[in-house]
């Protein structure tokens, strides 16, 4: 790239408008993760109590000109409140102000303290990675497999074969929920890890996006590699795989998010919480009579950073994957 | 790429090898844990729905229950939701991998009897020494008889309050000890209140004076008896929802909506908005105190619901069953830690912690709940409407008629069309069900 060469900063006028566009639409896609975020610093008063100003950010992060009359009212009290904390401390004598204990106030991570000693968190952690990360690498050997298979073989009953795995995806997961368990109930695995992953080994919709892939892949490529020996592994693994990394990585992404996002599933076949995921672990701030919201806000937090690791290490796969694909055949 | 991957093995070796520690270090702190172990002892599973500070109150009386004896050990598993609960139930029914007790609706109940899965308790309480059923609430007792005859011991049952905020009392003049006791008084005092919080040049009111939860069945219902009428018929299958008191129950809402003294919200949201005095006055569970209390900042009362006709409220919440699983021991335990449970003294204490309505008579007279009234007066209005509590019809279809009725009751205040209308297609509707679905 030569470096003398002045680009441009706008290279069509268009672009102005598709880019206010993409920018609108990522501040709308953004705000509910920075509410999330903003939320889980701030003390239960505050979120129930935001003044006419800028709700977003915390009382303790937010500069003193952007205060309104009630937020300034508010961390005054909180104020107050401190000081009465710090002196009940100093001298234990007066740490009954009126015949009420003094209480605590709010810290900036006091809902992520509050959040991760109400749960296990570090077991749901564990066996979120272990649950996600063996169904995302079992789904994808399984289904990228089966739809070689698919792709590039001929079977009897091929047709019929994939129309019947086609049809298992129109079922919806709810109608499945009482047979699936019975059937693991027959296995005696409820209650165990093999619930949490096996029956999510194997997915319809990967068998077909694969499918579809491989299906673009030249023919001839596959005729050409038999002529030269290959056996039907070694092209599987040699030069189908190698150059279909963008639907395995987006699979990959998909499954990883769906077992980390699942609930109801992990909740109906474990009893213990030692085999419990962060999901159920989440769902413990929302009862039937009301939602602690600060909580619940700073567990979601910590829940999702493993997340957007994972997808930001992922991406790079995708991108490195992309730039490769543009070879000339 | 395949730096990547085997970056993604070793950190799973990582996990495997963190977990199979943490199972040990589990192990450990079981043996030295809380209510010991379950080692010799009857094993009862236990399968509730309660969670965050009512599941804290729980686990700490399964784990007393365990302490206090050694025959048996209650394994208490939180479900989540009655809901996710009530899934799980009928799956692990076809399954036979039932749960010893479990926390259940009344319909469900009905469920289970027609499919022998539950047992009677009639012929435990016929051996105990004591007559625990003349001491049971007599409302709770027929809520959990079928047939004359008792299926499920009432567990968790919660009723439905008035909460209003004393200081906004005060600030408009209205006596904070004298809460609303007729549906008239509450709205010409959501009406004052709003008025008072309304700026003069117009614009919104800064305070509104009532609040309720949209769609919400419950506190229709109890609005439907409050107006004098009648439900549906448990038997015979008919309902009363196209006669008057419904219509007026329909129309009490949408007059304060219009009038803009009252809002309905999502869910739980008006629960938020009286914590942020925003809202004058909302009814609610009672449980909801126990969520709320903690970040309340200024004076608030609770007050039995306001009658109209009558005085009435419906109860919420759920009843516990035992399960037939062959196993005689394990429905002793069961009904051991049932009876314990609900004894007089833990009843009281489960009761003034959880605000739940304690299932016995005689809790009523517990030091332990007359000391917590004397603390803290507003944990009275529950056991005040105990007088005149009703519970909703126990029909098999009824969660279904419930859907429609709260598919009714949102097109009611969306669209503010005439009262009548909508009651006289809501009691159509039902009648339908109903007659598929007599029992």
């Amino acid at each position: 790239m030569s470096t003398n060469v002045k680009k441009p900063l706008i290279k069509n006028p268009s672009h102005i408008l598709i880019h206010a566009l993409l920018i609108a639409g990522s501040i709308f896609m953004i705000f509910p993760f920075v509410w999330m975020i903003m939320t889980s610093f701030k003390s239960e008063d505050e979120i129930l109590k935001t003044g006419k100003t800028i709700v977003l950010l915390p009382d303790q992060m937010r500069p003193s000109f952007l205060n309104g009359e009630e937020d300034k009212k508010r961390i005054a009290e909180h104020q107050r409140q401190k000081e009465l904390y710090a002196a009940s401390l100093a001298s234990p004598a007066s740490a009954t102000a009126g015949g009420k204990k003094v209480q605590k106030p709010f810290e900036v991570f006091d809902n992520y303290k509050e959040a991760w000693a109400a749960q296990p968190f570090y077991r749901y952690f564990l066996n979120t990675f272990l649950t996600a990360i063996t169904i995302t690498t079992g789904s994808l050997i399984f289904a990228s497999l089966a739809a070689y298979a698919f792709a590039f073989f001929k079977f009897p009953f091929k047709d019929q074969l994939f129309l019947l795995m086609l049809g298992t995806m129109m079922l919806p997961q709810q109608a499945l929920l009482i047979p699936d368990y019975i059937i693991l109930s027959k296995l005696h695995w409820v209650n165990t890890y093999m619930a949490l992953i096996v029956p999510w080994l194997a997915s319809a919709y990967s068998v077909f996006f694969l499918r579809q892939f491989f299906m673009q892949l030249p023919k001839d490529l596959f005729e050409a590699a038999m002529l030269d020996g290959c056996t039907r592994l070694q092209f599987y693994f040699k030069i189908c795989l190698p150059l279909s990394k963008p639907p395995m990585v987006t699979l990959g992404i998909f499954s990883f998010l769906g077992t980390w996002n699942s609930f109801v599933w992990p909740l109906i076949v474990t009893n213990d919480t030692s085999l419990r995921v962060i999901q159920v672990g989440l769902s413990y701030f929302a009862s039937e009579a009301g939602t602690r919201w600060g909580p619940l806000m700073a567990a979601s937090t910590f829940t999702i950073v493993p997340l957007v690791v994972m997808y930001f290490l992922a991406q790079r796969q995708f991108v490195e994957s992309q730039a490769m694909s543009g070879m000339k055949e | 790429m395949r730096n990547f991957l085997i970056g993604v093995l070793i950190f799973w070796f990582i996990v495997v090898g963190l977990i199979i520690r943490d199972g040990r270090a589990r192990e450990a702190e079981s043996l030295s844990g809380v209510g010991g172990d379950a080692k010799g002892r009857v094993e009862v599973v236990f399968w509730h729905a309660m969670g965050g500070p009512l599941g804290n109150v729980m686990d700490d009386l399964i784990g007393r229950f365990n302490k206090s004896q050694p025959t048996y050990f209650i394994k208490g598993i939180p479900m989540g939701s009655y809901d996710t609960l009530a899934k799980k139930l009928l799956a692990s029914l076809v399954a036979k991998s039932a749960p010893d007790i479990a926390q259940n609706y009344e319909t469900l109940t009905k469920k289970f009897i027609k499919h022998k899965k539950i047992v009677c308790l009639d012929a435990l309480l016929a051996s105990e020494s004591e007559d625990i059923k003349a001491d049971i609430i007599p409302v709770l007792l027929d809520n959990n008889t079928f047939d004359g005859k008792l299926w499920s011991f009432p567990f968790n049952k919660s009723v439905p309050v008035l909460y209003y905020n004393k200081d906004i009392f005060r600030q408009v003049g209205l006596d904070p000890e004298k809460p609303p006791t007729t549906l008239t008084e509450l709205a010409s005092y959501a009406r004052h209140i709003t008025r008072h919080f309304t700026p003069e040049n117009g614009g919104r009111p800064t305070i509104i004076g009532f609040a309720t939860g949209r769609a919400n069945v419950w506190m229709f219902l109890c609005r439907v008896m409050q107006f004098g009428g009648l439900l549906v018929d448990e038997k015979g299958g008919k309902s009363h929802f196209h006669e008057e008191p419904a219509v007026k129950a329909v129309a009490f809402i949408q007059e304060m909506l219009k009038e803009g003294i009252a809002v309905e919200a999502q869910g739980f949201d008006h629960q938020n908005d009286f914590k942020a005095q925003r809202i004058a006055m909302i009814e609610n569970s009672i449980v909801s105190k126990v969520h709320m209390e903690s970040g309340i900042k200024f004076n608030y009362g609770i007050a039995p619901l306001p009658g109209e006709a009558s005085r009435a409220v419906i109860l919420s919440g759920s009843n516990i069953n035992i399960f037939d699983n062959g196993d005689p021991d394990k429905v002793k335990g069961a009904w051991e830690f049932i009876k314990w449970f609900t004894s007089t003294d833990i009843g009281a204490e489960w009761s003034v912690r959880t605000t739940y309505v304690p299932v016995r008579k005689s809790s009523l007279q517990a030091p332990i709940l007359m000391e917590a009234l004397a603390k803290d007066p507003n944990l009275r209005a529950p056991y005040e409407e105990l007088e005149y509590i009703a519970f909703e019809p126990r029909l098999s279809c009824w969660f279904e008629v419930r859907d429609l009725m709260a598919d009714v009751l949102e097109r009611a205040t969306l669209e503010m069309g005439d009262p009548a209308t909508y009651m006289k297609e809501m009691s159509k509707n039902i009648d339908g069900i109903l007659r598929h679905n007599p029992d």
